[in-house]
């Protein structure tokens, strides 16, 4: 398997989020192993803390893969997940790292290809950054 | 002097088994007859014996002996016993050395026959060195003043006072109150058997009175002492009272008249006196006196209408303060303590709650001839309080706001008295809040199981804090019950607080005037905790009392006993006889720099430095402990006994043969000395490369000794005296580690590494710990190489050769 | 190894009486009655080794019960040991905020991390560039945006307490690159993060010069003042708080505050007050200010009431109690505001305030920022 440098946490929810990386998987589309799906039940479980997290354990770059607007399984307000992202991303404009690294993806269901696409696009930016997040000292 | 010609015996004791098992003391004695200036070398199966001391009298005739060495025990041990002998046929006994070879020798290399020997033998050579520069000795006699003053006139001055003039001495008693008795005039009952304190110091206080040996000098405070043992000078105020004491009977007459009412010290301000008063009903003197800080004033106009009503006429309001001047054999220290303020302790708002009150107050609220007849009420509202707390350890046990020891006496005082409330209103509910109960004396635990069966509770945890009701002025406390861990709550009337005793506020400038110390806690310092608890340092000043450290009545009239018994001795003498170490001033050479003044830990030097009239030393103030001799860098003091010749023949002996294998050990005869005879007597076993050098103090040990040492070769070096604060010499160790670190940091510029001095603190109990520093000192030893020791002699030489320049910088750097 | 002799030795746990002021005193113990410092210390004491005890992370390190134990044991330095045992265990945090905190601290850590921490920089504010004396600003730019929802704004205190410099002519630089000083990792036990931070700060302040310190936090002013030179020893700065530097200014008549009607009462955070002694300063200042006075609350000073914070871990129940009864203490003083120097403490008590409107809902504002603010009232006169 293709083997990337840059370490991706996929935070998915478990509905339209999950079903794209399942079609990815049924349809055989590659995608690096570097990639690592943590599984949610709706992106409104997460919290600007959990994606520091994923950084502050080493991820280079971190996609909240759910519902769109409306479709989310819960009622859920999508606006909430947009919060935190947005407040994450904030934080990590004050720590000097990109913010493009972080990015939110709702999606329709079953999308196989758009997530994988997405996916090597974010890996791909960031191996343009070049600088890496350095590790820790 | 004209130079005499040198007549050495040396007498090499067997010991029984005890060195000869060890040494073989016929070849030793062989070996010391060719030593320089001995003329006889004699073996005895036991010196000390009276065979052994008639050989040495009859060698002494028999030889013209001039000097003796005696080589057997620990001088500490038979010193005294062969100077008597030497002293029988004539001979000085400061002609005598001992040469240690049984506990530094025999004792400690049991199985070492040839290597104990050949320390045996070095051990000799280095006393015969010694004993070639020993000089006759005359002991200082001094005459005694048979008078004692008693500084303090509560029940431990009272009682001193008292067995002093009993035993047939003058006493002055000066206490700075207007009446003797002390804070135990003040309490209602003592414990453990509930008496009366008034009632059993009452009488006391009237014998002192009317003592025709005690002069009380009341209303009065030592200014200024002077002098030494046996003959002391001492200068009194005494403060004017105006009123005649000698006249006035106590009539009252004066207060009723006084218009100024202010608030009663005695009756801890919960009833008022006048200006002109009486301190307490029971005062000796029984006269009243003046207050002239509330006083309207020697004014007609503004008042003076005591004047008017005394009948006596023995009221002068003009009245100056008298000092008078007294010649005195004896010191008693018995000034008593202070009291635990708790303002601090905001937590318990002592300032803010009336019916928060201090175990003194209480005293007076439960006493018959308090403010309340006896009646125990609370202030706020003078109602009985129902429900009584107590609080332990006030200003005890902590260094947060108080002090860090125990204060001896306040849970006794506490269960008295639970004891007392109990026996007004057996109904009241009494909680203790305590940490640890402290019964321990006699008597003691049978009141505190009275306590508990009477019903009082006692609560093991310290309340966090006391809060009011402001409605009915109730106290709420809570503490953790530390027995349950759980916080419990209590709604209480009144609470007491349990104070603890702390050194007067004034002791410091007392311990001045004396030239006494304060142990770190602030009381006073003792020559010995356990052996000589009552002696100050200063010879001739004795303590009784709180002043020395908190405790009970008992305890203080014990130790009042005690103090004048010991005192009783020095005033019985007449004469006193003083050993003849002293240190000796040469004014030819002293500069009047005034060091051997600062460091003098009994201030028996006095330098004008101004006027440069030399150091004054009195004789009869010094110890012997050699601090100044050491100190003084122009050797313009001279040690007697120890000086620096003697001092210097010994390291030369030691260092004669084979320097590299030899350690030399200074130390002190009080702790080191007597902790390396421990180790001998224990018969701990050590390497035989060490030489003893004894001093009196670590403190005389020069540091011209240490180089010495080491310019001839030595490769180790140590210094070894008393625990700090344990010195026998007050605080004169001090002054040796001051002056091992400096000479730490002038080996290192020297290049000389500066391991190669070691201090060492070591008691005469360290016996074992003499015997492992004797090792790990071996060890570093080995560590020294030849070239290493050829190069401190060579830099020690050049030195030398400099040292006057060097001396002239660190002057200049001093400064 | 962890080696929990020195702990003990450094602490004086030995010294505990068992007297239990302690937990009297101790707020959390007021509310939780498991919590039992004195317990705590007597437990690992007698214990030889540590069993899990899952109360040690109630603690708020607010010292109360220093102030009154008599042999000053260092009970919070004790637990903050005992935490750092319990990690090396592998004793889990709780993390508040989802470990916001925690996770943006350890990347700041970071060897070659670069931070814009001038982002918020007013326009108006003069650094001068070259001097050796620089402003610890913090972490209030990362609170603002953590704790947006809250509505703090503890960047107005650091604005504020810049424009009182830039005012008395006080020179100053701000560091463009500083990092969190790291109190509340070593409080919380990570004792590796605390240090990564700790070495990072002071490889800067040495590679600059820095000379002397001003912080407007007492957290930093603590760590920074206390912390940092038990690691590297004497570390040759002085470290100042805001209101030392301010005080003597207005004493000296060297800096004029304009006055407000509005009545105050001062709030002591834990580290300025009890750790660090600091309890007139700020009352000399906000004497000046407010001119109806100071209305002190029940608890003031060495007894003041902690505002309930932790070090981000383990935040509960006990915690919202203790800040009512804070916010409450402030309701009684009849106060307008309630006026404190701590970023945390303000984020504390307003958490408490947003999370039940029946607390009181005084307002909380920072000491410099008052301060700053009755500058334009001296203008407008």
């Amino acid at each position: 398997m293709n083997k990337s440098a840059v370490d991706i946490i996929v935070f998915t929810c478990n509905w339209d989020g999950l079903s794209c990386i399942e079609a990815a998987a049924q349809a055989g589309l590659q995608y690096p192993s570097s990639v690592k799906v943590v599984r949610v039940s709706c992106l409104s479980r997460l919290h600007q803390g959990l994606i520091l997290r994923a950084f502050d354990l080493g991820a280079d770059g971190v996609m909240l893969l759910g519902c769109e607007p409306g479709k989310c399984q819960f009622d859920a307000d999508s606006n909430l997940v947009a919060q935190e992202c947005e407040k994450a991303r904030k934080v990590l404009r004050l720590l000097g790292i990109e913010e493009r690294r972080l990015i939110l993806d709702l999606t329709p269901p079953g999308d196989g290809r758009g997530f994988i696409q997405r996916v090597t696009n974010l890996i791909k930016e960031i191996e343009q950054l070049q600088i890496a997040i350095p590790t820790e000292a | 002097m004209a130079e005499e010609e040198l007549r050495i015996g040396v007498f090499v004791c067997d010991c029984g088994l005890n060195i000869a098992g060890s040494v073989d003391t016929e070849e030793v004695r062989r070996w010391a007859e060719d030593l320089p200036d001995v003329v006889v070398s004699v073996r005895n199966k036991y010196t000390c014996a009276d065979p052994g001391q008639e050989e040495i009298k009859k060698y002494i005739k028999e030889y013209k002996l001039n000097r003796v060495v005696v080589a057997s025990c620990t001088p500490r041990l038979h010193e005294p016993t062969f100077r008597a002998c030497v002293e029988e046929v004539g001979l000085n006994s400061y002609l005598l050395e001992m040469a240690s070879i049984r506990e530094h020798c025999s004792w400690v290399h049991l199985h070492e026959r040839e290597v104990a020997t050949d320390k045996a033998k070095d051990i000799i050579k280095i006393s015969v060195a010694r004993a070639r520069y020993l000089q006759e000795q005359h002991e200082m006699e001094i005459p005694v003043t048979n008078t004692a003053l008693v500084i303090g006139g509560g029940v431990a001055g009272i009682q001193a006072a008292l067995d002093l003039a009993d035993a047939g001495h003058p006493v002055y008693l000066v206490e700075e109150q207007p009446s003797i008795g002390g804070i135990m005039a003040q309490l209602d009952k003592t414990f453990p058997t509930m008496d009366c304190s008034i009632c059993v110091l009452g009488p006391k206080m009237m014998d002192v009175g009317r003592h025709p040996r005690i002069e009380l000098l009341t209303y009065s405070t030592v200014e200024e002492v002077s002098g030494y043992v046996g003959n002391f000078k001492v200068r009194v105020r005494r403060k004017a009272r105006y009123v005649d004491e000698t006249m006035c009977t106590a009539c009252d007459k004066c207060a009723e008249v006084c218009p100024v009412v202010v608030p009663d010290e005695f009756q801890q301000g919960f009833s008022s006196r006048k200006a002109a008063h009486i301190p307490f009903a029971q005062a000796v003197p029984s006269s009243y006196l003046i207050d002239m800080d509330n006083c309207l004033g020697n004014n007609p106009i503004a008042c003076g209408k005591c004047l008017e009503a005394c009948e006596k006429q023995c009221i002068d309001l003009n009245m100056q303060d008298k000092i008078v001047e007294l010649d005195i054999g004896t010191i008693i220290v018995a000034t008593g303590m202070g009291i635990y303020d708790p303002t601090q302790l905001d937590e318990y708002g002592y300032t803010q709650f009336d019916n928060v009150i201090t175990s003194m107050e209480f005293e007076r609220l439960i006493c018959g001839g308090g403010p309340t007849d006896g009646h125990l009420v609370r202030p706020s509202d003078q109602e009985t309080p129902k429900r009584i707390g107590f609080i332990q350890c006030i200003g005890s046990r902590t260094e947060n706001r108080g002090h860090p020891y125990c204060s001896n006496i306040c849970c006794m005082n506490t269960v008295k008295d639970s004891l007392l409330i109990k026996e007004h209103h057996p109904e009241t509910d009494i909680y203790v809040f305590y940490m640890d109960i402290r019964a321990f004396g006699k008597g003691f635990e049978d009141l505190f199981r009275r306590s508990k069966e009477e019903g009082v509770h006692y609560i093991r945890g310290f309340p966090g804090e006391i809060t009011e009701d402001p409605e009915t002025n109730n106290l709420h406390i809570k503490v953790e019950n530390t027995t349950l861990g759980c916080v419990e709550d209590y709604n209480l009337d009144m609470v007491i607080l349990s104070l603890g005793l702390e050194p007067k506020e004034d002791l410091k400038k007392l311990t001045n005037i004396l030239n006494l110390s304060q142990t770190s806690d602030g009381f006073v310092m003792e020559s010995h905790p356990k052996l000589k608890p009552v002696d100050a340092p200063t010879p001739g000043i004795f303590f009784a009392g709180c002043v020395e450290a908190p405790k009970d009545v008992k305890d203080s009239v014990t130790q009042a006993g005690a103090a004048a018994a010991r005192s009783a001795i020095v005033l019985n003498s007449g004469i006193l006889t003083m050993e003849a170490l002293k240190a000796v001033v040469d004014f030819d050479i002293c500069n009047s720099c005034g060091v051997c003044a600062k460091v003098c830990p009994y201030g028996a030097i006095k330098v004008d430095v101004k006027a440069k009239t030399g150091a004054q030393i009195t004789a009869a103030a010094c110890a012997g402990c050699g601090t100044c001799a050491a100190e003084c860098r122009f050797d313009a003091i001279t040690m007697q006994h120890f000086t620096d010749l003697q001092i210097l023949a010994q390291l030369d002996a030691a260092l004669e043969s084979e320097p590299e294998k030899k350690i030399i050990s200074f130390l002190c005869n009080w702790c080191s000395y007597a902790g390396g005879d421990l180790a001998g007597v224990s018969r701990l076993q050590y390497p035989p490369n060490n030489r003893f050098i004894r001093t009196m103090c670590s403190g005389r040990v020069d540091e011209k000794f240490i180089l010495h040492a080491f310019e001839k070769g030595a490769p180790i070096v140590l210094l070894s005296g008393c625990h700090i604060n344990d010195c026998h010499y007050i605080d004169a160790n001090h002054w040796t580690k001051r002056r091992a670190e400096k000479l730490w940091k002038r080996m290192e510029k020297l290049g000389i590494r500066p391991e190669r001095l070691q201090l060492e603190w070591i008691s005469a109990a360290e016996g074992p710990r003499f015997a492992q520093v004797m090792r790990e000192l071996e060890k570093m030893r080995q560590q020294v190489t030849p070239e290493e020791i050829e190069q401190t002699k060579k830099v020690l030489a050049e030195h030398r050769l400099s040292k006057k320049k060097d001396e002239e910088e660190d002057e200049s750097s001093e400064a | 190894m962890f080696d929990f002799e020195k702990e003990i030795n450094y602490t004086r746990a030995r010294l505990c009486l068992d007297c239990g002021k302690c937990t009297i005193v101790c707020p959390v113990a007021q509310h939780d009655s498991e919590f039992n410092p004195r317990l705590i210390v007597q437990r690992r004491l007698v214990q030889a080794s540590s069993l899990p005890d899952d109360t040690i992370w109630s603690c708020l390190s607010c010292s109360m019960c220093v102030e009154r134990c008599n042999y000053f044991v260092k009970f919070p330095e004790f637990i903050h040991a005992l935490r750092a045992e319990a990690l090396s265990e592998g004793a889990q945090l709780q993390c508040s905020h989802g470990g916001t905190l925690q996770s943006f601290m350890h990347l700041m850590a970071r060897d070659d991390i670069h931070q814009d921490r001038m982002g918020w920089l007013p326009s108006d504010i003069e650094l001068s560039e070259q001097c050796d004396t620089i402003f610890f600003v913090g972490c209030a730019p990362y609170f603002d945006v953590v704790f947006s929802d809250l509505e703090v704004n503890t960047l107005d205190g650091v604005k504020g307490a810049l424009r009182l410099l830039n005012r008395a002519q006080v020179p100053f630089t701000i560091l463009e690159n500083e990092r969190c000083c790291g109190r509340d990792l070593l409080l919380q036990g990570d004792r590796e993060g605390f240090l990564a931070l700790a070495q990072a700060n002071m490889k800067e302040f040495s590679r600059r010069g820095v000379k002397k310190i001003i912080t407007n936090c007492p957290e930093c002013y603590y760590t920074l003042n206390v912390d940092y030179p038990k690691i590297a020893g004497s570390t040759g700065i002085t470290v100042t708080h805001m209101t030392k530097v301010l005080a003597p200014l207005l004493r000296n008549g060297d800096l004029k505050l304009g006055e407000t009607e509005e009545r105050v009462t001062y709030h002591d955070p834990c580290a300025l007050g009890r750790g660090s002694r600091i309890f007139d300063e700020p009352r000399q200042i906000l004497g000046t200010i407010a001119n109806q006075g100071i209305v002190e609350m029940e608890q003031n000073r060495e007894k003041a009431l902690c505002c309930g914070a932790s070090p981000w871990v383990h935040c509960g129940a006990v915690n919202r109690e203790i800040q009512k009864q804070r916010l409450a203490q402030a309701g009684a003083t009849g106060a307008e505001i309630l006026v404190t120097s701590c970023p945390k403490c303000q984020i504390h008590l307003k958490c408490a305030q947003k999370g039940d409107r029946n607390v009181t809902q005084i307002e909380i504002r920072d000491l410099s920022y008052l301060a700053a603010q009755s500058l334009d009232v001296v203008v407008a006169q």
